[in-house]
């Protein structure tokens, strides 16, 4: 397998702080890996390292099969990033701003500027001074600087930020077809949780500087957790019920009852039975799966903890 | 070479676009409008009675009413003016990547920093070269309305290349103020350190070590001090010293902003 992005025990420190550490990750070509992590995780440290814009404390990092080191000039011609919050000459219009992402592209054509603004939608603002663009449009701007030469990886930094629920599905669809119709590799961070388990093939949940876990759409729903959601019209007498049975029950603020156990689960048909039988006919009775953020939070308090 | 060519055109849609260039290369010629006032004030005493303490300024400065001493004044006022002017331009061209937040973009490109970097002195060099293409022709200019006398061939030609030497000598000087720009992530520090130098200056020229202190030294040239050979080594290093810190802080140093 070719791995676009390789890294192995990266760390990174500013004084006393560690940002990133012991950090080894891979990223296939053509995979959509995204980064998970609360804001001082570690995300852009990791990102900025990848692009050698600061040099690892330990540890290395190679791209498109090159070895990072800082000022280098290769990969970069095959890779298109956005950092942080995506930024342009404001005084210059978005043309003039692409036109500049393109010379320091040296071999994209010039057509490709005007591509470009048209996959972006950008037309109406071509002329437009950067300054003036709304936040989305900016993020656009942002991203089509970073797509401008048809890069092999894309490494972006919140590619979703600011964008309106349409851009936010171009985006996610762009992205979809560049990874799987071209082979592009995305390494993206997000804190759009919702987005980034429609998109990533797998996914790395990054806390205080450490990664805490890989995992891909498989793994996520084995690991999340699910439980069953009743609700009688004597919703005390129910719990009663099933903590005799020794099925372990919670309560959620309705007053519905939450049972994790295995037996409930797996078995809601027995639990409405059961329930039946005591003369408590369900009302509601569903499983539910924890999502990504759930389980995000789970994970990173337990770690914590 | 087509990396550069391509930084270059860059580096001067970026000037060309901005307001900052067109504003600072004006208010520099306020500098030629401000000497003649004051020429234009010495010769006329009843309007130098009528303004006062400007009358008096007049008097004080001016002395003569002649091309020497309009050089001379010229000179001096250019002397800290271009010292300024391309502090403040180095200050911006570097600095406002990082002001824009845009350094980023041009970190992780495959255009070698140094093109990026060499267009941005190049820049600022063709700038100053139009700024003082226009600014003494403008002097030239101010000092033929206010009809002064004493000017000679001789005297314009070594008057010329008196201001060109120190045009030359003030944007070698400034070279560092590239690296300050970098590292301070703006204009700030560097215009705060060419105000200390500025105070600097006078202290040094005072104490007789101005052919020493590389930034007196365009100044000491001003008042009819030779360049020695010392002064010449010094302010070339101290140029190479700017690009080369620069180069490296722009190559080595970590870019977190």
């Amino acid at each position: 397998m070719n791995w676009n992005i390789e890294t192995h025990h990266l760390g990174k420190n500013f004084g006393k702080v560690i940002a990133v550490n012991d950090l080894s990750l891979k990223v296939a070509e053509g995979e959509i890996y995204a980064f998970l992590g609360l804001n001082g995780a570690g995300k852009t440290t990791t990102i900025r390292m990848l692009l050698a814009m600061i040099k690892p404390t330990n540890g290395s990092a190679s791209v498109l099969e090159t070895e990072i080191r800082m000022g280098c000039r290769r990969p970069w011609s095959d890779v298109g990033y956005s950092v942080e919050i995506p930024y342009a000459y404001p005084e210059l219009t978005v043309q003039e701003n692409l036109e500049i992402a393109r010379r320091l592209h040296p071999h994209t054509s010039k057509a490709q500027v005007k591509r470009t603004i048209e996959k972006f939608g950008l037309e109406e603002y071509a002329q437009r001074r950067a300054g003036t663009l709304s936040q989305g449009n900016a993020q656009r701007l942002g991203l089509a600087k970073a797509m401008l030469h048809n890069p092999k990886l894309l490494i972006l930094d919140e590619p979703a930020n600011g964008l309106d629920p349409a851009g936010i599905v171009e985006v996610r669809e762009l992205l979809l077809d560049m990874a799987h119709n071209h082979g592009v590799t995305v390494l993206m961070s997000s804190h759009i949780l919702a987005e980034v388990s429609r998109m990533a093939d797998r996914i790395g949940i990054i806390h205080k500087g450490n990664l805490l876990q890989e995992l891909n759409a498989a793994a996520l729903e084995a690991n999340r957790q699910k439980r069953l959601i009743i609700r009688t019209h004597d919703n005390e007498k129910a719990a009663v019920l099933l903590e005799s049975s020794g099925l372990w029950t919670d309560r959620l603020p309705d007053s519905s009852v939450v049972c994790a156990h295995p037996e409930c689960v797996n078995r809601p048909d027995q639990i409405a039975e059961k329930l039946v039988q005591a003369g408590l006919p369900p009302l509601h009775l569903a499983v539910e799966e924890e999502n990504l953020e759930e389980y995000f939070l789970r994970l990173v308090g337990m770690k914590a903890q | 070479m087509e990396n550069f060519l391509n930084m270059l055109w860059v580096e001067t849609l970026k000037v060309r676009k901005s307001r900052i260039p067109w504003m600072v290369g004006l208010g520099f010629m306020i500098l030629p409008l401000m000497c003649t006032f004051l020429f234009f004030v010495y010769k006329n005493p009843a309007l130098s009675q009528q303004l006062g303490i400007v009358g008096a300024k007049a008097n004080l400065v001016v002395g003569d009413v002649s091309w020497p001493a309009y050089f001379k004044i010229l000179k001096e006022a250019f002397a800290i003016g271009g010292f300024l002017i391309v502090c403040l331009m180095l200050a911006w061209v570097f600095g406002r990547e990082f002001m824009d937040h845009t350094v980023k973009d041009i970190l992780a490109v495959p255009v070698p920093r140094a093109d990026i970097l060499a267009a941005k002195f190049v820049v600022v060099a063709v700038w100053y070269i139009v700024v003082v293409g226009i600014f003494y022709p403008f002097c030239l200019l101010m000092g033929s309305l206010i009809q002064l006398p004493g000017l000679t061939p001789d005297l314009l030609l070594q008057e010329s290349l008196s201001l060109l030497l120190i045009a030359t000598l003030n944007i070698l000087v400034t070279l560092p103020f590239a690296f300050l720009a970098s590292i301070g992530g703006g204009i700030m520090l560097p215009i705060g350190i060419a105000i200390l130098i500025l105070i600097i200056d006078n202290l040094a020229a005072v104490i007789g070590y101005g052919n020493y202190f590389p930034w007196a030294i365009p100044g000491m040239l001003s008042q009819g001090e030779p360049l020695t050979t010392v002064s010449l080594v010094i302010v070339l290093t101290t140029a190479l010293a700017g690009i080369a810190a620069t180069y490296l802080w722009w190559r080595y140093a970590d870019q977190s902003r």
